[in-house]
């Protein structure tokens, strides 16, 4: 009896994933169709900041390991498929100071193949950086990873032949629109939410508790830390990508570590181990930056004219962060999903059929 | 065949030797009880077996395998398990959760198909979660099952660790002070527990124990640390009288007394 009534709900969750990806897909639609360049471009970058915040809070939220390094996971992904999908007509105007090496200054392969060669690129850099690194904890691995960040990006301003140094790479082709970014946002979810709720992430879990205990109950610890870097690391390298075709142009200090910021921002707002939690606040992030630039312009204020300051949006987000951290100590999801199970357990009559929360 | 043999087990700390020459041989089915001062290297002789520790001099051996140069987790595998002095519960996850990462060495699905809850992963997942409630069923938590482990009383937390470690199948199991913190009532429960798990598992047990009760209760043969050095091995009511043992406990005045 109690079987049945499972089965039945797991077709019925089942069948609202479905509906809820297919309201995404329809106003991805309407949007792409009737909005005006502008909101598309701030749609777009919604996308793009869930994929980053989503990929970061499985390194800090769920395994617990504090990485300071996106930005530069992110810039590898950018790089590696921006020097795949440019034509080689673009790179030679590009590289005008120092040509580009030999095997990336003809090919020229499509955006999907060259957005995943970004991702896997950055994937196996996290691996490599990740092996040393992991012996480390809390704050140890922070710094080493920030360090890492910051090595990659001085790399990447002296490698002229290759990266085209402090230059940097313009008028990149713009592939990236609402399709691609909320395409591979919901890939991401789909793909980390799953992870999380698997054998492996109670691993990964179990490793953010307590990592002796979890090493005497037989979880491989160098493994487990290692699979989420490189996971991280493999949708920072995607959302790089994206980010590189959609701004148009690409430099090293673009991936900056103010761009980390933004994103372990966005992660602890929402909630470190709270996949909805990023998903609510990166949407938001991406739409204040925008509505925030008013307080940038000149204003006038009671009569005073006040200049305009740039940086001011910035203020005012630091402003936010204290307040949830003085307020939601744990970010507003703090730890806990919105999900579909409980959407129906507020609608369902018979509340004893669904017992567990996701 | 012995399940665990140490041999003549030492580390050092620095200019400190924490544990010397620590030699026991426990054979399938017995329940050794190591008791000590505090101070006498009773858990660092635990974390030696388990791993955590590599032992400056010595050899450990499980089923008669050298398991003294193995990773903590490749012991855990190989069936030791453990609970600690002070309970380490992975406190925000579900009590069902805890045991299940427990069986997570014994996955058999691949990363990927874990990821993408193909069908074959989810039936294992399914018989995970089926084992897990046994288990918990077992230790009479299973009404606890989807509550937060931190939020579980004292001694349900300490079952929990217990059914913890038996998720990960182990053949020899360490306790590390089980009745820490219990009053009289509850150590007489877990004497009756440890009892009871020992023979449906087919466990071999070696528990750390300050209560002298459940020590002499259960024990069949008992080992005595005192700084590092075993000063005393036999049954319960040899340790009792040992003069060495009562001096270490007690004191050298009480010779006199």
């Amino acid at each position: 009896m109690k079987k049945v009534k499972k089965k039945e709900k797991d077709y019925f969750l089942f069948f609202l994933k479905i509906i809820a990806i297919l309201i995404v897909v329809i106003f991805v639609f309407i949007a792409q169709r009737n909005f005006d360049a502008y909101v598309i471009r701030i749609l777009t970058l919604c996308g793009i900041y869930v994929i980053l915040g989503v990929s970061l809070n499985l390194i800090n939220g769920f395994t617990g390991q504090f990485s300071l390094g996106h930005a530069g996971f992110m810039s590898i992904g950018a790089y590696v498929s921006a020097l795949l999908y440019m034509s080689p007509e673009l790179k030679e105007v590009n590289y005008f100071i120092t040509p580009l090496i030999w095997p990336f200054s003809v090919i020229q392969i499509p955006f999907f193949i060259s957005v995943i060669a970004g991702g896997i690129i950055a994937a196996l850099v996290g691996f490599l950086v990740g092996a040393p690194c992991l012996r480390l904890k809390g704050d140890y691995l922070a710094i080493v990873t920030f360090g890492f960040s910051e090595i990659i990006r001085i790399i990447f301003n002296n490698l002229q032949s290759i990266t085209n140094g402090p230059l940097g790479l313009k008028g990149l082709p713009s592939y990236t629109n609402l399709w691609w970014s909320w395409g591979a946002a919901i890939f991401t979810i789909y793909f980390i939410s799953n992870l999380i709720n698997s054998s492996y992430g109670r691993a990964l879990k179990s490793i953010r508790e307590d990592e002796a205990a979890a090493e005497a109950m037989g979880v491989n610890l160098f493994y487990h830390k290692g699979l989420a870097f490189v996971v991280g690391a493999f949708f920072a390298g995607i959302g790089g990508a994206l980010l590189g075709s959609l701004i148009m142009t690409i430099d090293p200090n673009t991936f900056s570590v103010v761009m980390t910021f933004q994103i372990i921002v966005i992660v602890i707002v929402g909630g470190l181990g709270s996949i909805t939690g990023t998903v609510i606040v990166a949407t938001i992030f991406a739409i204040l930056m925008e509505f925030l630039r008013v307080f940038e312009s000149p204003m006038n204020f009671f009569g005073t004219k006040l200049p305009g300051i740039p940086g001011m949006r910035m203020l005012i987000f630091s402003i936010i962060l204290m307040v949830v951290i003085l307020f939601f100590k744990r970010g507003l999801m703090g730890g806990k999903e919105f999900s579909l199970k409980q959407f129906i357990k507020i609608f369902s009559r018979d509340n004893r059929v669904i017992k567990e929360g996701s | 065949m012995s399940v665990l043999k140490a041999d003549h087990l030492t580390i050092k700390f620095g200019g400190l030797t924490a544990v010397s020459n620590f030699c026991v041989t426990v054979e399938e089915g017995e329940l050794v009880g190591l008791i000590g001062p505090n101070g006498a290297g009773k858990t660092t002789t635990f974390n030696m077996l388990t791993g955590v520790y590599k032992p400056t001099n010595g050899k450990v051996y499980l089923y008669e395998q050298d398991i003294t140069k193995k990773r903590i987790d490749q012991i855990t595998a190989l069936g030791i398990g453990r609970t600690f002095q002070n309970v380490r519960l992975f406190s925000e996850l579900s009590v069902i959760e805890n045991v299940m990462v427990g069986s997570h060495l014994r996955l058999k699905s691949s990363f990927f198909q874990a990821v993408f809850h193909t069908p074959r992963y989810t039936k294992e997942d399914e018989q995970i979660r089926e084992e897990a409630k046994q288990l918990l069923s077992e230790v009479h938590l299973d009404k606890f099952e989807n509550k937060v482990a931190g939020s579980l009383p004292y001694g349900e937390q300490r079952r929990l660790e217990i059914a913890r470690a038996l998720a990960t199948k182990p053949k020899l199991l360490l306790l590390d002070e089980p009745a820490a913190g219990m009053n009289p009532q509850e150590s007489r429960d877990l004497m009756n527990f440890i009892q009871k798990i020992q023979n449906k598992f087919k466990l071999t047990i070696v528990l750390i124990e300050h209560d002298m009760k459940v020590v002499m209760g259960i024990c069949k043969r008992i080992l005595v640390l005192d700084y590092g050095v075993t000063i005393a091995e036999g049954k319960p009511i040899e340790i009792q009288h040992n003069p060495e043992v009562i001096k270490a406990y007690l004191g050298a005045e009480a010779n006199y007394a």
